[in-house]
């Protein structure tokens, strides 16, 4: 299945991810500026740089989660009202559920990812000065 | 203007440091003056000699300077340390894109309908709500009411406290509504599916207001968080500008 047609089965929360995903990518460039161009001397800086990107993986999470819980909100509506009329549509529905709380903990992933690496190439640096 | 701002500026030539972190040691510094001061007074001294016995205690060597840098630089713990961090612009302008979402697909609606399918954990997650707001009003009050910025960032932990526990009574109110289902539907087989579908359908509603609830404690947080840190900021400045 396309990329794409996934990214849309997890509806509008997906473009919060996304506009996450960019946030984080800004944290990412901003600490690799401090650490590479600027020599690694604004410790402050780059640890206000890590921490973000925690904040914001956490963030990406509640909003994935949130998407997932309101998408059977609605399914679950429909079912009641309407009976199982197509239990094929209910196992794709409960599916593409997952979509956004997976995608939400895959930005997660990867803000964790960036601020291991990055805070062990900032720790290294430090103990380097020293 | 403080009446410590000469020692503190003299404080703060002594410190090679980055800006946030010795707006950090400065800002504490001037809120145990202030502490020290007024015990003096109520000791029964005149201002000048409470202003001057102050000075006098907190007035550091070089040796207990850098030991406070290294306490503030490598000690302090992670949820501290993101309290104090100084949003760039375009997490500000993310943050207000995410508020702006909710607020709009507040009033154009979702199609959830959480107060239609309530279930009785939603109660705590309200008044979770209720004193976070609350919590949140009364802060930012507090800005225009010349603070102490310590007192302000202590606070801090506040909405953080009140958005997890949003998150623990929605996920344990979901637990247990399953598990008493589950139990119901095993004594009652011809019932199951409408059951089943009944305990997700207020369940995940549920679930959507504590996670709304802990978004909201995270904006919260965010907003109060950025505030502090400009307030700390302003302070430090008028220590430094005084000559």
């Amino acid at each position: 299945m396309h990329i794409i047609q996934i990214f849309m089965q997890g509806g509008v929360m997906m473009w919060l991810m996304v506009l996450i995903a960019l946030v984080l990518f800004g944290i990412v460039l901003r600490t690799l500026w401090h650490l590479f161009v600027r020599g690694g001397n604004d410790a402050a800086v780059i640890q206000n740089c890590l921490d973000g990107l925690l904040f914001w993986g956490g963030f990406a999470v509640i909003i994935g989660v949130l998407g997932s819980a309101i998408g059977y909100h609605k399914v679950m509506t429909v079912v009641i009202a309407r009976g199982v009329v197509n239990p094929r549509a209910i196992w794709i529905g409960s599916a593409e559920g997952m979509v956004s709380s997976i995608a939400g903990l895959l930005v997660l992933a990867g803000a964790g990812t960036c601020w291991y690496l990055l805070r062990w190439r900032h720790l290294r640096g430090r103990q380097a000065a020293r | 203007m403080s009446r410590f701002n000469l020692f503190l500026h003299r404080t703060g030539e002594r410190l090679a440091l980055p800006k946030a972190t010795r707006s950090l040691i400065l800002v504490e510094i001037a809120s145990d003056l202030e502490d020290l001061f007024n015990h003096y007074v109520q000791q029964g001294m005149t201002e000048e000699e409470a202003a001057a016995r102050a000075e006098e205690k907190v007035d550091m060597s070089d040796e207990a300077l850098a030991e406070l840098v290294r306490v503030h630089s490598d000690a302090r713990g992670w949820t501290d340390r993101i309290v104090r961090r100084v949003q760039p612009f375009w997490e500000r302008f993310a943050m207000a894109l995410i508020v702006l979402f909710f607020v709009t697909e507040w009033v154009i609606g979702t199609g959830l309908k959480p107060f239609a399918h309530l279930t009785g954990f939603i109660w705590p997650i309200l008044v979770i709500f209720i004193a976070l707001l609350t919590f949140f009003i009364v802060q930012m009050a507090r800005f225009s009411d010349h603070p102490s910025p310590r007192r302000l960032r202590d606070s801090l932990a506040t909405p953080l406290f009140l958005g997890a526990a949003s998150l623990v009574v929605g996920f344990a109110g979901a637990g247990i509504e399953l598990y008493r289902t589950l139990m119901n539907m095993a004594a009652d087989h011809e019932h199951a599916a409408p059951l089943f579908a009944n305990v997700v359908l207020d369940s995940t509603a549920t679930l959507s207001v504590a996670l709304l609830v802990a978004l909201a404690a995270g904006v919260a947080w965010f907003i109060l968080a950025g505030r502090v840190a400009r307030l700390e900021d302003d302070v430090t400045r008028r220590f430094l500008e005084v000559k």
